[in-house]
């Protein structure tokens, strides 16, 4: 208990340097958080594709319900029926897609051999194949409804068909959301959290363990009463401390800051991430406890822990999408505990059901995330043994002469 | 209270403790005394059971004393030779923290380390972090940590290296108190007027071995040195001091920059002796006086060196 304690009041005398991390780490990530939830809003607006459509046939029910289901998803562009208008509006982009109408149209749908539209589209954007398809399905139910019932007016088809094509689109966005169960931000918070979790338990472990295993303090820790059974338990119960509350804040901050994007996001879906990231401060713990035997002051300390929290965090995509890194450093990435938190990552964002087999890959990474947990924990005792033979002597401690 | 037979101690090749023995009585303030190197931090680690050694056997209040051995860790207090506390820490916090090993509870621990700060006369610096100490508030720290749990049995290793004269007095004054109230003493050094000074009984020693243990009156009795005498005296012939060279009880006798050194055997006095030679030459002298032998007599006479080189 005394050790706990002690390493507490230590840890409080470092604190300044755990928070300037802390805070440095947090402060970008709500700058970035910032920028994102911009570029959402532009990316939204941009999805609204230009059309134009020209008609040369007549006007009737049908049409104008085209017209109002494709206004609905794009902005109507409005163009004179001349080729040369239309030639200039694609080429300087003024519209995306140009949908004509042919002259008799509105009556081969009704004898129910429709004609073919023609439509132009700009190359190089896949928005148009978009308005295409749209306009494709509403034609499609129109057609569908006549063939099911001769009687009823074109009006008529006309309400159904956009009803129909309302309700497929609001189950097709529903997937579509689907997809990306949890927001961009918070996946990336992720990511990136790995980076912090790792610096920060490695810095409040070893500058506790860097003053233990000073040699002079550890001899004189060695004359007094207590037993190295509970020295270690005091050492272990801070390191548990450390690491929980390492872990809880920054989740907590990623939580929070990503809050307004997580709404309606599946609660089981958080958990897991939080979960995941639970499990690598307990990777993040074994390696300070296997790094602590290396680090004796202060310089090597800030060395090794910057360099191995970037090293890590970059070979698990933290920075850069794991997609643009070559091929051989995405092979050296398997065999780090982190390649595997990235990989939860990605998949826990990515599950839009929950079952035995969706969840079997994110079950593996964390499988894998334990299992390095644990191996590196069991090599740092191996080393911790060796290291404690070799100080038997305490070949490191040399009297020195003075007069 | 410590028996200490046969001690051998290798570093590799060197012989860091060669056949060492020591007997430690209850009670005494005892000094082991040797120029650096001579294993005297050595032998208070095997004995402490910090080091492996390769031969002998260590009983520490009539029990063999061994890394597990708490029960006497328990009643021993260490200042090590080197300043070991926490640079995190306060000087409060540090003492409190050493404390705590030996005496768990709070409130029992309390007054101890008051008294501790008290003592050490650091009260003015408790919440000051070791970095902002000089050099000597920072041995005075490191004893207050090894003392505060008023151990039966205290082994001081050098405490008083880079100390002020004052400040050291100060720890010698406190050392005296310790021990007037029952704490066993073990104080290494390599000043040897702290040690005559200081304690009741004196373990000289070099390279690993004891050459001479005893009071300082049974070691400076253990040689042939006595009194040494020094003289004032001008224009001393060569002759004269042929003479005074010859004289039965002077050991030997030099002359260098108008001062006379003589050293006189054992219980000789033959200052009359010298001076009424001096005068019968027709020698004008001016000041005379007389000293003691040092245990730096003692060790240079045995070993053939100084005991500072
Ligand atoms: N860890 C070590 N490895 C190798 N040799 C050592 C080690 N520690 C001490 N020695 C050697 O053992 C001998 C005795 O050293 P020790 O420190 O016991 O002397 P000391 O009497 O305490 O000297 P000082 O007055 O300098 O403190 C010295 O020659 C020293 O160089
Ligand atoms: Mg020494």
């Amino acid at each position: 208990m005394k050790v706990f304690k002690a390493s507490l009041l230590i840890l409080r005398r470092r604190a300044a340097q755990v928070a300037v991390y802390f805070f440095m780490f947090t402060a970008m990530f709500i700058i970035i958080a910032s920028f994102t939830s911009q570029q959402v809003a532009t990316d939204f607006s941009a999805v609204r594709p230009s059309f134009t459509v020209v008609n040369r046939d007549q006007d009737t029910p049908l049409t104008d319900g085209l017209l109002e289901f494709l206004r609905e998803r794009g902005t109507e562009r409005v163009f004179p029926d001349e080729k040369k208008a239309l030639q200039d509006a694609t080429f300087f982009h003024a519209t995306e897609y140009i949908l004509i109408i042919p002259e008799g149209f509105d009556q081969s749908v009704w004898s129910g051999s429709p004609l073919s539209l023609e439509a132009v589209s700009v190359p190089g954007t896949g928005k148009s194949y978009y308005l295409d398809s749209l306009a494709n399905q509403y034609w499609n139910f129109v057609n569908v409804y006549h063939k099911a019932n001769p009687s009823l007016s074109r009006a008529d088809i006309s309400e159904m068909a956009l009803e129909a094509l309302s309700m497929e689109t609001s189950v097709e966005m529903v997937r579509f959301s689907d997809s990306r169960p949890i927001g961009e931000l918070y996946e990336s918070y992720n990511r990136v959290q790995s980076y912090i979790l790792i610096v920060l338990t490695l810095l409040c472990v070893t500058s506790i363990t860097m003053s233990f295993r000073r040699p002079d303090l550890h001899m004189r820790n060695l004359c007094a009463p207590i037993t190295t059974r509970q020295k270690n338990l005091g050492l272990f119960l801070y390191c548990a401390l450390v690491g929980f509350i390492v872990w809880l804040l920054t989740t907590a901050v990623g939580f929070f800051v990503s809050l307004p994007t997580l709404q309606g996001a599946d609660g089981r879906l958080v958990a897991l991430l939080f979960l995941n990231s639970f499990l690598y401060t307990l990777t993040a713990l074994s390696i300070a406890m296997l790094l602590n035997y290396f680090i004796s002051n202060p310089n090597t300390q800030n060395a090794i822990v910057n360099f191995l929290g970037l090293a890590l965090s970059f070979l698990g995509g933290a920075f850069v999408p794991l997609e643009f890194l070559s091929e051989g450093l995405r092979a050296v990435s398997r065999f780090t505990p982190v390649y595997w938190y990235s990989e939860a990552v990605s998949d826990i964002c990515r599950l839009t059901v929950l079952n035995k087999e969706s969840l079997a890959p994110v079950w593996r990474s964390f499988a894998m995330e334990l299992a390095f947990a644990i191996a590196i924990l069991c090599l740092a005792l191996a080393v911790g043994k060796s290291k404690n033979k070799a100080e038997k002597s305490f070949g490191s401690i040399r009297t020195e002469i003075e007069m | 209270m410590i028996h200490v037979e046969n001690l051998v101690k290798r570093y590799g090749k060197l012989v860091a403790l060669d056949h060492f023995n020591l007997d430690v009585k209850d009670g005494e303030i005892f000094g082991l005394l040797g120029p650096n190197g001579s294993g005297k931090t050595t032998a208070i680690n095997c004995i402490l059971s910090l080091l492996t050694y390769d031969k002998g056997e260590i009983t520490l209040f009539g029990k063999p004393m061994s890394p597990t051995n708490y029960e006497s860790k328990r009643k021993i207090g260490v200042v090590p030779q080197n300043v070991a506390v926490f640079n995190e820490l306060t000087v409060y916090e540090n003492i409190d923290y050493f404390c705590s090993l030996y005496v768990p509870d709070k409130a029992k621990r309390k007054p101890l380390v008051e008294e501790a700060i008290a003592f050490a006369g650091l009260s003015d610096y408790r919440k000051f972090l070791p970095k902002k100490l000089s050099g000597g508030l920072l041995r005075r720290l490191n004893i207050a940590c090894g003392i505060a749990h008023k151990p039966d049995l205290i082994f001081l290793d050098e405490p008083t290296v880079a100390v002020d004269p004052q400040s050291r007095n100060n720890i010698l004054e406190g050392i005296k108190a310790l021990n007037a109230s029952g704490t066993t003493v073990v104080y290494t050094s390599h000043y040897m007027e702290e040690v005559e000074q200081l304690c009741s009984r004196i373990m000289i020693m070099d390279k690993g071995r004891a050459i001479a243990t005893g009071t300082k009156e049974e070691l400076t009795a253990l040689i042939h040195t006595g009194e040494k005498l020094t003289v004032e005296a001008d224009g001393l012939p060569l002759s004269v001091l042929e003479q005074i060279r010859n004289l039965p009880d002077v050991l030997r006798a030099d002359y260098a920059e108008g001062h006379l050194k003589a050293d006189c055997k054992g219980y000789g006095h033959p200052v009359i002796d010298v001076l009424d030679l001096l005068r019968q030459s027709g020698v004008h002298f001016g000041q005379v006086y007389s000293e003691p032998p040092t245990l730096n007599d003692v060790f240079l006479e045995i070993t053939g060196k100084q005991l500072r080189d």
